[in-house]
């Protein structure tokens, strides 16, 4: 006999994926978007983007400077912090539910991705 | 177009062609594959075929796999990691060689599931066969200690991991194959992007080379989607699998120092 799913069920999971979507679609349209902009940008102005990366605490004041390179670098951050956004959404909606296992899933999930971050500064 | 995240091709070309160090080649790899990942993992979640419960608990273990071979590979020769990325290519040409069409699914037969103790179940319409397809996955005993394999490998290589995670899925977790992909290319955005930032740690992100690699995969993925639907399923596995072979001699060579 096959497991049909609970119309509940089914409207917390749409839910959930609903909102995954709208965080990839969004991280993944700014991040192109700086991206693109750092091009221009460099184009522009021609200011050199260098094949090595800025340090991460200098990125944002240079991008707000319209620096190409940071610009550029601030879509790289943005694209590569995009999973970890729908981690958070994917940790809020069990809260909601209450659903305890997947709340520590996506806590644990998000430690790890911060000792990753911290190995970087 | 194979399902494969991009990376596998990606870093031996960018090493063999372009002459990148690997280390800068493996890191603007992983960064493209978390764009293929972001941009292409949309459609299936609308479409349900990604499970997303499942993902999120093997993502524990294969993030921190990536994390630990992302550590792994900045602390390697060269010679060495590029050995061990000839073997990795050996083996995706091996399962590529050994892929068959899957079976359809026999939903329509009345079969007992297993228990679900964790909701792990997933459903989703399967177009090709009009069918709806029911299953739960088992052996997460097994399967989260192997994914933690497939984080080292995206950690070590930059290539996301799908060419374990996909075989892990459906030959022993029990997930259709459609599922299985699916969910596969879901997870390998957040196995990449935790390894890409050891890689900027590290130093080796190369903001022009990552970029376009980038706009690269992303643009192969749009061709490759077209492509494919045109293109016999086993003509293009057999071609992709020669280039492996060569991709991995070549590779191989390198690590041997003998080009």
């Amino acid at each position: 006999m096959q497991q049909e799913q609970r119309p509940g069920s089914l409207r917390r999971q749409t839910t959930l994926y609903r909102r995954i979507v709208g965080v990839m679609n969004a991280g993944f349209l700014i991040a192109i978007g700086l991206m693109l902009a750092g091009i221009l940008v460099g184009l522009v102005t021609g200011d050199h983007v260098a094949k090595e990366t800025d340090p991460l605490g200098d990125i944002l004041p240079g991008a707000l400077r319209l620096r190409a390179q940071d610009v550029l670098e601030l879509g790289i951050i943005v694209l590569l912090a995009t999973p970890a956004a729908y981690v958070v959404v994917a940790l809020v909606t069990f809260l909601r539910e209450r659903d305890l296992l997947f709340v520590g899933v996506c806590l644990a999930l998000l430690a790890i991705l911060s000792l990753s971050v911290g190995l970087t500064l | 177009m194979l399902g494969l995240g991009g990376g596998v091709i990606l870093v031996p070309v960018l090493t063999l062609v372009f002459g990148l160090n690997l280390d800068v080649a493996v890191a603007a790899s992983a960064i493209a594959v978390v764009a293929n990942s972001v941009s292409g993992s949309g459609y299936y979640l609308r479409a349900r075929l990604t499970n997303v419960r499942l993902a999120l608990i093997l993502l524990v273990s294969t993030t921190a796999g990536a994390l630990a071979g992302g550590l792994l590979v900045v602390s390697l020769p060269e010679a060495v990691t590029k050995s061990l990325f000839a073997l990795l290519l050996l083996y995706v040409a091996y399962v590529m060689a050994r892929r068959r069409v899957p079976a359809a699914p026999a939903s329509s037969v009345e079969i007992v599931l297993p228990p679900d103790p964790y909701r792990l179940a997933g459903r989703y319409q399967d177009v090709s066969v009009n069918e709806i397809v029911n299953y739960v996955p088992h052996g997460l005993r097994i399967g989260i200690p192997v994914s933690s394999l497939a984080g080292v490998a995206s950690g070590m290589f930059g290539i996301g991991g799908g060419p374990i995670t996909v075989p892990l899925l459906t030959l022993v977790m029990g997930v259709p194959v459609k599922a299985a992909a699916s969910t596969s290319s879901f997870m390998v955005g957040l196995t990449a992007s935790a390894s890409a930032l050891i890689y900027y740690t590290h130093g080796s992100v190369n903001p022009r080379v990552s970029v376009a690699a980038v706009f690269g995969i992303i643009v192969g993925a749009r061709i490759g989607a077209r492509v494919s639907g045109r293109v016999h399923p086993t003509r293009l596995t057999l071609v992709f699998v020669v280039v492996l072979l060569l991709l991995a001699v070549s590779m191989g060579l390198q690590g041997f120092g003998v080009l």
